[in-house]
């Protein structure tokens, strides 16, 4: 029998991550390092990027109006956009749960379809469909239900269904997931003690399901906050979300400095929303879910 | 006419009869187990009573009321779930509750009678806890509270102990009973368990590929199995093929292999069963047939014995009376009386 030495036997957990540590350090944590310290330098037209440690352009980007409304409206239509693919998704997934094994696996592959195409096709596939003279005009024109083509391009409602139609997928998934948790006799329950299928559905399923539902909504919410090429090909240039400004000021600005010192900002609000509103959601269900 | 009248009950699930043909009628107060090996369609049984699934044939009748068509929120029934199917989100007094709270009972009525259901399965002071705070034989005490605190017309219990511990099991069977019977409710009991049916039921249908085979009280239904099946499912038995040779109104003389013995029961001449129950085989010390130990098995308030015999192997249980067991390899002498060796049907 091999006397294993408790050193060795301590280390191979380390040992073991070791390969994932070192990517999420080269590729993950360098960046973003690089990008901090890049958002304290300084850039003028005329010298380019300086170095140095000088909060310049954070408080450029905290005290212009011109960046409130672009992070009020990033935020404001990500959380549109997560209640949506809640009201959306939620029943999707209810439905899906209760579909014969069969039809699930072809309905899944159906719901998870936008998620397997690159999200440039699928971007100018909607900027075909929602266009001038695209096919969701020309229907409602000839329908009757809309004497003029409505304005999809360029506008909040045209970002927010094509952003609807890729994010639904996570809401799907999370709430299906705490679904399959479910004991399928408390519907049962319910029923045979007197309540409707609609009630059975409000006092029983969606309490249990509710983590589900919070969590898919946040994930749906922090991808919509930093969607890039769905805002940037939809949205244009007129309806600015945050990864789209920083974006210009990399590329078209050349202003470096001032696009990460707003990655950095997006970064952190976003983790600061993220903590909150998962400590509230523990808080709440704590005694009832561990 | 009946409380329960089921009758014609037929359930395909494609080409397969979960439930094929099946008759009960079930008097008021009554506790009658549905007993049989899993797929013998006694769950599908349930669930059609419950309203959960919808019989392909058949009649369902409570009280002299057509079930047919009344959906399972309506039904008054309670219902005890194998895996209890209590509310996670709820605690135990709004799980009691929440059958009051949909009949729209007035909120003091509603308190008392929360408290009278914990009471009646000895839960009261847990009234604020959640479910997963209790223990699985609190669950399950909350969950018959539940099902019976709507007063409903019938209990349907569905393998409600088999995911308690042995101890537990034997306790909460009694306890089950003795609070039926206290409440007085019609209760239908669905268990592959041959010891709870035994314990708990006024009469036993044992179930077999969707039908009833038998169905009487449980000594009858134990002493007097109708077919092999029925004998070696309640309770064991040995089954020894024979030959009727001889008969004298219902005591038959059969033969098996080189030994001839007397048996009860009614068959025409020509091969038959014979069930012995192994406790009601001794042994002898002259007489009887020749048999030799095997093994023999500690059961504790019992012995078993696998004997080798001209029967085959024959099984013998002996209660233990502190006396030296008979070692293995011993050639011993076994008898039963003619009455304990029952001729099957079939």
């Amino acid at each position: 029998m091999a006397e294993r030495s408790p050193t060795s036997h301590s280390l191979t957990p380390y040992g073991l991550s070791a390969p994932a540590f070192i990517v999420c350090a080269v590729f993950l944590a360098a960046p973003l390092i690089m990008v901090l310290a890049l958002s304290f330098n300084t850039f003028t037209m005329a010298t380019g990027i300086q170095p140095g440690f000088r909060l310049d352009n954070y408080i450029e980007v905290l005290t212009d109006d011109y960046f409130h409304l672009i992070f009020a409206r990033t935020f404001g239509m990500a959380l549109l956009i997560a209640l949506i693919a809640a009201l959306i998704g939620t029943p999707e997934a209810y439905i899906l749960h209760r579909m014969a094994p069969a039809w699930r696996s072809a309905f899944l592959l159906v719901i998870l379809g936008p998620l397997l195409v690159s999200v440039l096709v699928r971007t100018l596939g909607w900027a075909v469909l929602l266009g001038r003279n695209g096919i969701v005009n020309s229907a409602l024109v000839a329908l009757g239900l809309a004497d003029r083509p409505v304005e999809f391009m360029y506008t909040m409602t045209g970002v927010i269904v094509a952003l609807v139609h890729v994010l639904v997928p996570f809401h799907v998934l999370a709430v299906w997931a705490s679904l399959r948790r479910l004991d399928p006799a408390v519907e049962a329950a319910g029923l045979s003690l007197g309540a409707s299928q609609f009630t059975v559905l409000r006092r029983i399923v969606v309490p249990q399901i509710m983590p589900g539902i919070l969590s898919g909504s946040l994930i749906v919410f922090t991808l919509a906050a930093s969607a890039f090429a769905t805002p940037s090909i939809i949205g244009g240039r007129r309806l600015k979300v945050v990864a789209v400004t920083a974006y210009d000021e990399f590329l078209n600005s050349q202003n470096w400095p001032l696009g990460a010192a707003i990655v950095t900002v997006l970064l952190v609000a976003t983790v600061v929303i993220v903590l909150a509103y998962n400590r509230a959601v523990e808080r709440r269900y704590a005694q009832v879910f561990q | 006419m009946a409380f329960l009248e089921l009758s014609g009950l037929i359930k395909r699930f494609g080409t397969v009869a979960a439930v094929d043909g099946l008759d009960l009628a079930v008097e008021r107060g009554e506790f009658v187990s549905l007993l049989g090996p899993s797929g013998c369609g006694k769950t599908t049984t349930l669930h059609m009573i419950a309203g959960f699934v919808e019989p392909n044939a058949g009649r369902i009748a409570v009280d002299g009321r057509d079930m047919a068509a009344v959906p399972p929120n309506r039904r008054n029934i309670g219902i005890v779930f194998q895996s209890y199917a209590l509310f996670p989100h709820m605690t135990v007094a709004e799980n009691v509750g929440f059958g009051l709270e949909m009949r729209a009972v007035a909120e003091a009525e509603r308190r008392a009678r929360i408290a009278d259901a914990l009471d009646l399965v000895r839960l009261g002071e847990l009234s604020q806890r959640f479910p997963r705070q209790l223990s699985g034989g609190q669950q399950q005490r909350v969950a018959l509270a539940r099902a019976l605190v709507i007063r409903p017309d019938l209990l349907l219990l569905d393998e409600p102990l088999s995911n308690l511990d042995a101890k537990l099991r034997e306790e909460m069977r009694v306890e089950i009973r003795l609070i039926q019977r206290q409440v007085g409710i019609t209760t239908i009991l669905v268990t592959h368990d041959q010891a709870e049916a035994l314990v708990m039921s006024d009469r036993i249908a044992v179930m077999e590929r969707g039908r009833i085979v038998q169905i009487g009280r449980p000594v009858d239904a134990y002493e007097n199995p109708a077919n092999a099946f029925v004998s070696t499912f309640l309770g064991r038995a040995n089954l020894i093929r024979a030959e009727v040779v001889g008969r004298q109104g219902r005591r038959l003389r059969v033969s098996a292999g080189s030994v001839e013995f007397e048996a009860e029961g009614e068959a025409p001449d020509g091969p038959v069963t014979v069930s012995i129950r192994p406790e009601r085989i001794g042994f002898v010390e002259i007489g009887g047939i020749e048999a030799r130990v095997k093994v023999g098995l500690f059961m504790g308030e019992h012995w078993l014995y696998r004997l080798d015999s001209p029967l085959g192997e024959l099984t013998l249980c002996q209660p233990n009376t502190g006396a030296l067991p008979i070692a293995d390899g011993q050639a011993v002498r076994v008898a039963w009386s003619a009455d304990n060796a029952r001729v099957l049907h079939g």
